[in-house]
């Protein structure tokens, strides 16, 4: 301890020596800091004077005295003599400046990598997020052998113990001799000889396949069908598993039958027959046959066993079945006495809920055809000569639905035909202004082959607090309604709301209204309905409702709703006594009841049963589209995507399921990590050449 | 007339029973054209009512997590746990939440003042917070022990640190002040520090793409670009008024945004400093921070005007905007990593939690009602352009302070447009040049 004390005691004096003597020297000492971490930094408080510029000629001159060092002086001072002085540096905000600039061309070019990548996510139709990276990378071979597992020390022993039965190779030994020269003449022999049979067999088929006898072909059948039978009972008694197994066969026929559509109504020889089941029973009976076996074979068999979803599997009540012993699909079972019945499909039905109507039924025993005549006879005497009628009518419907073509709308199209594109249907649509100040460099804008346009709306908000919501809405109603007056009509849509009943429009031709959507006709509809519903009287087959009576009366308040009417200003007990009892002078009835305009005639005044809308409906103008939208540069081009559906009502459901996939998908719960520098590697991306998009996202400006 | 044939509706039950009851019934379709004339004002109606229903089912406020006592400064979003937010305040206090139940996991006091920052590692284990007291702390994101409590790692920074953000994958972070620094985590000095200018920085903000870019926003009214290997700082540019924040595109590498003091949003491109590419426009007073969905199609901007209004990054209108009643002045915003939530946090103390679409439906959707509202959002866009299907959509109601506001702004707006335009009038043909909007803004680029 004391000896600590000691040196301690003696560094001290030691120290105080030290500074006495350095403050004899007047410049300041300032101790050089001790640094324990690495730094590029250097603190303005720590800096301290020093050179460390050598001087060459103090070191020359110490050299000076012996003559080898003479020469080696004489070396130094020539070095500096002859060397070049570099020339001195920029000033640091230049260089930084150059520095800066390099460096952001470095940056520019390396960002540009991701041109393709960007390009491709903003143009393709749908995005899928987090983006998935498979890895082509092959495992390591380390890795891959880590996976096989050592023996055990104890599956060793017991390897030992109970060596497993090794697996052979089980390789076709190849003969090593060809076969003699007997043998082959042998064995092609037989191979011809086989050849032959087949091509026999082959040939008898065919010549019993062109057997046109029907006779033939069912005895043939019954035959083979006796036979299966035969063999197979004869099997279940030999060899209870083989039969077992046919059966199975069997089974699979059937499920077979199940899935195609033989034994039904459709293919050839049925719908050869039908035509002639008018006619012909026997026929009719083959027909029902062929059903029958039909529906025997693509009956569902009814599991003995419980099975666990049966209360799922278990058929829809067939209640239906019963309803409609007409439907030829329906009928449970087929004999010979609901044969007539399974024909009966059509419009026998119609007939017989007559009969049952109007009549009594007391003889049931005549002919079909007979009730059928009767029937009509009887229709026709009790509506005499509704044809005309019937006529007019669907005239009316017609020109309800195609009318509205006014003057109005005519003279608008023409004054702005001169700007217009013409439109494929006789929407209203203007033009956009080439003015249009929307950005264009925007890649979302750009008309790309592969996406599907959509219209962009870049819009402010349409903001509002509570109060002022109405207010507004009532301003650009307003506006609206009086725009609506001035401008043009738009008549397409018009149909659209009109009550639409069912009724009216059964006689309707089909009328192919203006639009580009291809029609192609149903051809055999129309010779359908020529031949079978020849000129039914609309009277007569809804007798119930009566069409003309409320086409009329539609007109009657189409009439009515467009008349002007007088107004009446009169204020009882003006100037005048009033009360009950007491009547206004003729004089002042006349003076303040504004007279309405003269009716003005209707256009379709004396056209019989037409309507024809004057006035169009202004609640319709509010919903029309004023002009195009941005991406599309012409009307035809705007109206094509919107006539497109999308909804599974109209288009297969493939088709819907495509189109209405979203732009963006994301997976629930899923983390988005951003954009890795692997997805540059991607062939998708790496490939995706739109020179019009790339050129545009890396334009300088 | 002998005969009178009527044609009768005949079918066959395979074509329109079901096989089971557990089938969906069967409708068959003609999906021939001719059979449907009026399919357009079909799907126009339906069009409407999709969007009208849009409207109705628009609620995006979903919560608010309140805890703090003082007004809320920053946020961070962990890096791969959805659930997990960090959270600073104004009085220094950092707390964890977690967001699936609403609950704060974990509260303490980390700094003295603000907490100015906050940003997770790459890993998420641990996440960074910098204070006004010159400190810049790492933190357990998950305690297991009392000693993980304590800060892991502190550095001393010579001066005020106002901002925080990781390199993606390299163990490096820089932070921003009087300079931007750069730090490893194992050193307790910077790596490297990136001058230009006296001007303090406020904001930093690594590039997630491109990962060795990284930009800030000084108060000088610039934003600056650098690199974080040897070129440092690479590009400044300066603007009408001051950049709050700054947010990368995390889909595109070279595109970001910033939310600028004059409340507009720029969204800039790299290789073209001069204009922004897009200048977003919507708020009513300066826009305090900003940040882009996972996906980088969008982006969600929060202002001092009280309101969080999300943006399409390529449109220059907002898509949406949301309020309440009881929130003030926002301070930052985030945009959750699964693009299904947004989240906000305010100057009175609560941090709210919003849809990031108003009227989605949360929850597991059956395949039949998604493929139902993917139709309806495909009709609504199809028939975007019809007046009163885009009067239902983009209607929204607002605050009166913000109808106040805008109506004042755009008597501006009008008034300098009508000014120019007499200027230009009475003056030398070209004389008064058009100035496009995007270049109004900027004052220069500097090299």
């Amino acid at each position: 301890m004391e000896d600590i004390e000691d040196t301690d005691l003696v560094a001290l004096e030691h120290d105080r020596l030290i500074s006495a003597v350095s403050k004899l020297d007047k410049t300041q000492h300032i101790t050089e800091p001790t640094r324990n971490e690495p730094t590029n930094l250097n603190s303005e408080f720590n800096l301290i004077k020093r050179t460390n510029k050598l001087n060459i000629d103090n070191v020359a001159k110490v050299l000076e005295d012996t003559a080898h060092h003479v020469q080696i002086s004489k070396k130094l001072k020539k070095t500096q003599s002859g060397a070049k002085v570099l020339s001195k540096p920029l000033e640091k905000p230049q260089a930084e400046r150059i520095k800066r600039a390099t460096g952001y061309e470095e940056t520019k070019k390396k960002v540009g990598r991701w041109d393709p990548v960007v390009a491709r996510s903003r143009t393709v139709d749908y995005v899928t997020f987090p983006i998935k990276h498979v890895s082509a990378k092959l495992e390591p071979t380390s890795d891959f052998l880590t996976k096989f597992k050592l023996k055990s020390e104890l599956e060793k022993e017991l390897e030992e113990v109970d060596p497993q039965p090794m697996v052979e190779d089980e390789e076709e030994e190849e003969p090593i001799f060809p076969k003699s020269y007997e043998e082959m003449v042998e064995y092609r022999q037989h191979l011809a000889k086989m050849r032959a049979q087949q091509s026999y067999k082959a040939a008898k088929a065919k010549r019993q396949s062109k057997i046109k006898s029907k006779k033939f072909h069912r005895v043939l059948k019954k035959e083979k069908l006796k036979q299966e039978l035969k063999e197979f009972e004869e099997l279940q008694k030999r060899d209870p598993e083989e039969a077992l197994k046919k059966l199975e066969g069997i089974e699979k026929a059937r499920a077979l039958e199940r899935h195609t559509l033989r034994h039904k109504s459709t293919g050839k020889w049925a719908k050869n027959k039908l035509i002639r089941a008018k006619y012909d029973k026997e026929v009719r009976q083959q027909l029902a046959d062929q059903l029958s076996v039909g529906r025997s074979l693509t009956k569902k068999v009814q599991d003995n066993q419980s099975s666990d979803d049966e209360g799922d599997d278990e058929p829809t009540p067939n209640f239906t079945l019963s309803q409609d012993p007409f439907n030829p699909w329906m009928v449970q079972r087929s004999d010979k006495s609901n044969v007539n019945a399974e024909f009966d499909f059509g419009y026998k039905k119609f007939v017989q809920n007559k009969i049952n109507k109007h009549k009594e039924s007391d003889d049931s025993d005549s002919d079909e055809n007979d009730v059928s005549d009767k029937d009509i006879s009887y229709a026709k005497s009790s509506h005499p000569e509704p044809k005309e009628e019937k006529l007019t009518v669907t005239k009316a419907i017609k020109e309800k639905l195609t009318a509205p073509k006014s003057k109005k709308g005519k003279k608008a199209a023409a004054k702005s035909k001169a700007k217009k594109p013409l439109a494929t249907s006789n929407w209203d649509v203007e033009t956009v202004d080439d003015t249009d100040n929307k950005p264009k460099d925007n890649l979302e804008y750009l008309k790309l082959k592969k996406q599907k346009p959509k219209a962009v709306i870049d819009e402010e908000l349409l903001e509002s607090s509570s109060k002022t919501a109405e207010g507004m809405a009532n301003e650009e109603k307003d506006e609206t309604i009086s725009e609506l007056v001035k401008a043009a009509q738009t008549p397409v849509q018009e149909s659209a709301d009109s009550n639409i009943d069912p009724n009216r429009f059964i006689e309707v031709k089909p009328k192919y209204l203006n639009t580009a959507i291809s029609q192609v006709e149903n051809e055999y509809d129309q010779l359908d309905d020529d031949q079978v519903v020849p000129r039914v009287n609309i009277e007569e087959v809804f007798e119930e409702d009566d069409v003309v009576a409320s086409f009329r009366q539609e007109k009657e308040d189409e009439i009515n709703k467009d008349k002007p009417e007088d107004i009446n200003l009169t204020l009882p007990g003006w100037g005048a006594w009033g009360g009950k009892g007491v009547k206004p002078q003729k004089r002042k009835r006349n003076r303040f009841i504004l007279k309405a305009p003269p009716k003005m005639p209707r256009r379709d005044e004396n056209k019989g049963d037409i309507i024809i809308k004057e006035f169009k409906d202004p609640k319709l103008a509010v919903h029309k589209v004023k002009d195009v939208p941005f991406p599309f540069e012409s009307v035809k081009d705007y109206e094509a995507s919107i006539r497109a559906p999308l909804g599974n009502t109209f288009i297969p459901e493939k088709a819907h399921k495509k189109l209405i996939r979203p732009s963006i998908i994301t997976k629930a719960g899923k983390i988005i990590e951003p954009m890795d520098e692997e997805e540059l590697l991607v062939p998708k991306n790496r490939n995706f050449k739109n020179q019009s998009v790339m050129k545009l996202l890396g334009r300088k400006k | 007339m002998s005969k009178m044939k009527i044609k009768v509706i005949s079918r066959n039950p395979d074509d329109y029973l079901r096989a089971t009851k557990r089938d969906i019934h069967k409708l068959p379709r003609n999906y021939d054209p001719t059979l449907h004339p009026l399919e357009a004002p079909r799907e126009y109606v339906r069009a409407m009512n999709a969007v009208k229903l849009e409207r109705v089912f628009a609620k995006p406020f979903i919560g608010n997590l309140d805890g703090h006592r003082d007004g809320v400064s920053s946020l961070a979003k962990h890096p791969s746990r959805l659930a997990v937010l960090a959270s600073g305040a104004f009085d220094g206090e950092i707390r964890l939440w977690d967001l699936a139940v609403r609950k704060c996991t974990r509260n303490f006091v980390a700094h003295e003042g603000w907490v100015r920052a906050l940003c997770f590692t790459p890993k998420g284990d641990t996440f960074t917070s910098v204070g006004d007291d010159k400190t810049i702390k790492t933190w357990k994101s998950e305690v297991q022990s009392s000693v993980d409590e304590e800060p892991v790692n502190t550095l001393l920074s010579m001066s005020v640190v106002t901002g925080v953000t990781h390199h993606r994958s390299k163990p490096i972070f820089a932070t921003c002040g009087e300079h931007c620094q750069l730090w490893e985590n194992t050193r307790n000095e910077p790596v490297k520090v990136f001058k230009w200018g006296v001007d303090s920085l406020h904001h930093v903000s690594f590039n997630q793409v491109e990962q060795n870019l990284l930009a800030s926003c000084a108060s000088d009214r610039s934003v600056i670009l650098y690199d974080c290997r040897e070129s440092g700082p690479l590009r400044k540019v300066v603007m009408e008024l001051r950049s709050n924040a700054l947010s990368w595109n995390p889909m595109e590498a070279f595109i970001f945004t910033v939310a600028n003091e004059d409340y507009n949003l720029y969204t800039f491109d790299v290789r073209k400093l001069k204009q922004p590419i897009n200048v977003h426009m919507g708020h009513t007073s300066a826009v305090i921070d900003v940040d882009y969905a996972p996906t980088g199609r969008e982006f969600v901007a929060g202002s001092y005007d009280k309101t969080v209004r999300i943006f399409e990054s390529l449109k220059g209108n907002s898509r949406d905007v949301y309020h309440t009643k009881r929130m003030q002045r926002l301070t930052c915003v985030k945009w959750t990593l699964d693009n299904k939530y947004i989240l906000s946090g305010s100057d009175e103390m609560n941090i709210r939690m919003w849809k990031a679409r108003a009227s989605e439906k949360l929850g597991v959707l059956k395949p039949r009602e998604r493929t139902a509202l993917n139709y309806a959002d495909s009709l609504k866009e199809k028939f975007a352009n019809h007046p009163q299907v885009k009067r239902i959509a983009r209607h929204r109601h607002v605050p009166k302070h913000i109808l106040n506001a805008q109506n004042e702004i755009r008597t501006i707006k009008q008034k300098a447009k009508r000014k120019e335009g007499n200027r230009r009038a009475h003056s030398k043909p070209g004389a008064i040049p058009f100035v496009p909007e995007r270049q109004k803004h900027i004052v220069k680029e500097d090299e």
